[in-house]
């Protein structure tokens, strides 16, 4: 009886397998992934000290490690990422001098790599001699990393040919503010608020989009062609922080902005693009993607203590 | 008894081979409900998720539940006899991004649609497709997309309402007079009359020359009313009030043309309306009889149905 249950329940899995693989049903248990899957959190590179490296205790005229893993868990992948690292030059040196600046390349999430791509990045110092009085000093190694990134986000919005709503017909979609979560990238998209305006031309409307950007991460925002500068010793002018290049495509055309780079203030700002050249009214409601890309560099940095004894 | 049998065996040949009417075909009263067009998107044409580069499909079930148009006696096709109509009905197809899903028609016509009728009792099925392509989003930078289908109909119907109503010339006589019928205070036609706009109610009056009927006219369908003679101009991308709610009615009573006020076109507000319609008082010497009134609506018609589809980038 046993044996017999046991082909009947084998043969029926088979059944199933098979219309599964054949594509005749879905299979329940497998969800399709898109990269839009991996584009949450607030996140780019996360860095981190490895594990006693450097040491909390050491001791002087003494080789050490300083060592930081990197993570990337954001959607974007980053190219020429720096990492610098900055010791008390009076207590500690590094071996290769070179080292102070360290460039580096990390793949995003995506549906090829789900994780991300880690990096460990390790330099050898030298503790030197410290003060004859002292039995100990506490010194500090800091480590700063510097990166160029994106945020993207699709999202369908809705264009609405009769804003007075004179047409008496069924629309497909309603114009609504569309809040965001963040879009795994330090930088995000917080709100999107549409709205159709008149044209000069009165056959015309004119889709118009106020977005809301914020600094999430636990960073700075910087322009994203001085990521170099800012993790060296080069001076860092003020006007060079908290820009971010805007590009937001309606379906395939490019929408006006202002103001083009943005300048974050308070860390968050809003961007206003309109699509100049408009849309005829006389086409029905329908809805369109509006892509948004936000181009910047971000940097921010991590230190620790050590502990130099006699 | 030879002769018996071979009177019946003859009955029954006649029988089998239907060259005998069976009694209550043209009974079944066909033209009741409220539906005049119907449609349907066939189930999971298109999905509810599909993916960019390949080809999408969208089909619409097209049911006519109404009873119009009926098919001639002589052709046995339904024929439209709204002139400057392209067949029963068009359909047009909007709610999505053009550039995205390139080369789908924006609009069908279905010729033949007949109503119902003795002979088909639930009316006629024609399928209409429209065919797309997705583009490659990788060329947009797209992830994904939720586009919406909206298939809208325009199309030329009609209502005929048959109701059977006493003509008294002397309502109000004091004389004793055996009458075969009374006017009662309104004759009530519910359930439709297998069309989208209705007669809901008659009240008839009998004047010194002349007798009116008030006939209530309501929209007992999901859409909207159109001017006929607008439909192939502003339906569906410019409906407004202008051409909105308007009805053309006629009709007939012993022989007589309804003659209606207010002129048409009737306009009907929110989705209601009457029109107060005269024919001449027969002679006073004729006792009470029963008689047809019947009235016909003529209109266009738009309603739609929606769509949605998610499209998501190829991984």
């Amino acid at each position: 009886m046993n044996i017999k249950q046991n082909k009947n329940t084998g043969i029926i899995l088979l059944i199933i397998t098979t219309l599964i693989f054949s594509g005749c049903i879905q299979n329940p248990f497998v969800k399709t992934t898109t990269q839009d899957d991996f584009r949450t959190g607030s996140q780019g590179i996360l860095m981190e000290f490895l594990t006693n490296a450097p040491p909390s205790e050491t001791y002087e005229e003494y080789p050490f490690q300083v060592g930081v893993i990197l993570e990337n868990v954001g959607a974007y992948d980053t190219k020429n990422g720096f990492i610098s690292f900055t010791i008390e030059e009076d207590y500690m040196e590094l071996m290769n001098q070179n080292d102070d600046v360290v460039s580096f390349s990390l793949k995003g999430k995506s549906v090829s790599l789900p994780t991300g791509d880690q990096l460990v990045k390790i330099i050898k110092a030298n503790t030197k001699k410290i003060d004859e009085q002292s039995e100990k000093h506490d010194s500090t190694v800091l480590a700063n990393v510097c990166y160029q990134y994106q945020t993207k986000k699709d999202v369908t919005i809705c264009i609405d040919t009769d804003i007075y709503n004179l047409k008496e017909m069924q629309k497909v979609c309603n114009i609504k503010d569309i809040t965001l979560t963040p879009q795994g990238a330090p930088v995000a998209i917080t709100k999107i608020e549409s709205e159709m305006l008149p044209a000069e031309d009165d056959n015309l409307i004119k889709p118009a989009f106020k977005i809301q950007i914020k600094n999430v991460g636990n960073g700075e925002v910087i322009d994203k062609g001085k990521i170099s500068d800012i993790c060296s010793s080069e001076p860092v002018d003020y006007k060079e922080l908290n820009t971010v290049d805007i590009k937001v495509m309606l379906s395939n055309e490019e929408l006006e902005c202002k103001p083009t780079p943005l300048k974050l203030k308070s860390n968050e700002d809003e961007v206003r693009c309109i699509l100049e050249k408009g849309i005829p009214k006389d086409r029905a409601t329908y809805t369109s993607p509006l892509t948004i890309e936000l181009d910047y560099g971000y940097t921010y940095s991590i230190s620790t203590k050590v502990v130099i004894r006699k | 008894m030879r002769k018996i049998i071979l009177v019946i065996l003859i009955l029954f040949l006649f029988l089998s081979f239907g060259c005998t009417t069976k009694t209550g075909e043209t009974d079944v009263d066909y033209r009741t409900g409220t539906q005049g067009i119907v449609m349907n998107f066939m189930t999971d044409i298109p999905p509810a998720k599909m993916y960019d580069d390949m080809p999408i499909d969208l089909v619409v079930e097209i049911k006519n539940k109404g009873a119009y148009p009926q098919p001639t006696s002589i052709t046995g096709w339904a024929i439209i006899t709204t002139s400057g109509t392209n067949g029963i009905g068009t359909f047009y197809l909007s709610g999505f991004d053009d550039t995205l899903i390139m080369g789908m028609p924006k609009q069908m016509s279905v010729s033949n649609l007949e109503g119902k009728n003795p002979y088909n009792l639930e009316g006629g099925y024609d399928v209409i497709s429209f065919r797309g392509n997705i583009i490659n989003f990788d060329s947009r930078n797209i992830d994904s997309y939720n586009a919406n289908f909206l298939v809208t109909s325009c199309y030329n119907y009609e209502t005929i309402t048959s109701q059977t109503i006493c003509v008294d010339p002397e309502p109000y006589s004091a004389k004793e007079k055996t009458k075969v019928c009374t006017i009662p205070p309104s004759y009530s036609l519910s359930g439709g009359q297998g069309a989208p706009v209705a007669v809901t109610k008659i009240e008839e009056a009998v004047l010194s020359n002349k007798i009116q009927f008030k006939v209530y006219i309501k929209n007992l369908g999901d859409g909207k009313i159109v001017d006929k003679n607008r439909l192939n101009i502003d339906c569906p991308y410019s409906l407004d009030y202008t051409n909105l709610n308007k009805v053309y009615v006629s009709g007939r009573v012993s022989g007589y043309s309804l003659s209606c006020k207010p002129n048409n076109p009737i306009n009907l507000i929110n989705g209601e309306g009457s029109v107060v319609c005269t024919v001449p008082k027969p002679a006073m010497s004729k006792s009470a009889y029963t008689t047809p009134l019947q009235v016909k609506l003529e209109y266009g018609y738009s309603s739609s149905i929606q769509r949605s589809v998610e499209i998501l980038n190829t991984p």
